[in-house]
């Protein structure tokens, strides 16, 4: 796993910081943070796999 | 005595992988203990969170404690059964465990650990279930 500090410098190319972001071990300061921050992105994922494509988690035959 | 069965939600992956939350992180150390269920929404809900390094652990982690992948669609009947309790991108996952006759849902989601009650399994964070299940 990577290890950054607490920010990713600007000029860096969008795909590569979001990749180190991706990575990034937080801190011990800021995990109560990053916990609520993983459970709403966790969330916000989950909408979108459900509204992109139910039919590939859901049987609606059995309605 | 039977071997458990449970179901982990995708956060639980995610705490323990990035060493976010050292309950989780435990959790996963000790799931080749357990009959754990991996079904195909939380595999892909893990794919769009985790990157490249941290999904090569992801798979490393099934091969070697032999989590169940499971293919599977749940029924639109049990999904709505707990839409009334839950919101419905939570209310599949409990949808999930019902369908596949889990014992425990380890979460550290707040909807399910706060005044959801189920028949059908328990609810516990990764934190409770090791107390409950692997130290006693």
């Amino acid at each position: 796993m990577t290890k950054v500090s607490g920010w990713i410098p600007m000029l860096l190319p969008k795909d590569i910081a979001k990749k180190l972001l991706k990575d990034a071990v937080p801190s011990s300061i800021g995990k109560r943070v990053n916990q609520k921050q993983v459970l709403s992105v966790l969330h916000k994922t989950r909408k979108k796999l459900l509204k992109k494509n139910p039919h590939a988690y859901i049987d609606y035959s059995a309605r | 005595m039977p071997i458990l069965t449970i179901l982990l939600d995708s956060n639980e992956y995610i705490f323990g992988l990035k060493d976010i939350y050292s309950s989780s992180n435990r959790l996963l150390s000790i799931l080749s203990s357990f009959n754990v269920k991996v079904p195909r929404f939380i595999l892909d809900e893990l794919h769009d969170n985790l990157s490249d390094i941290l999904l090569k652990e992801l798979y490393q982690l099934i091969k070697t404690t032999g989590l169940e992948i499971i293919e599977e669609k749940v029924s639109i009947r049990l999904v709505e059964k707990y839409q009334k309790q839950l919101p419905v991108e939570d209310a599949i996952i409990a949808a999930y465990s019902e369908f596949l006759k889990v014992e425990v849902l380890v979460s550290e989601n707040r909807h399910f650990l706060v005044d959801f009650r189920p028949k059908a399994f328990k609810v516990l964070s990764s934190k409770e279930f090791i107390e409950q299940y692997f130290l006693s």
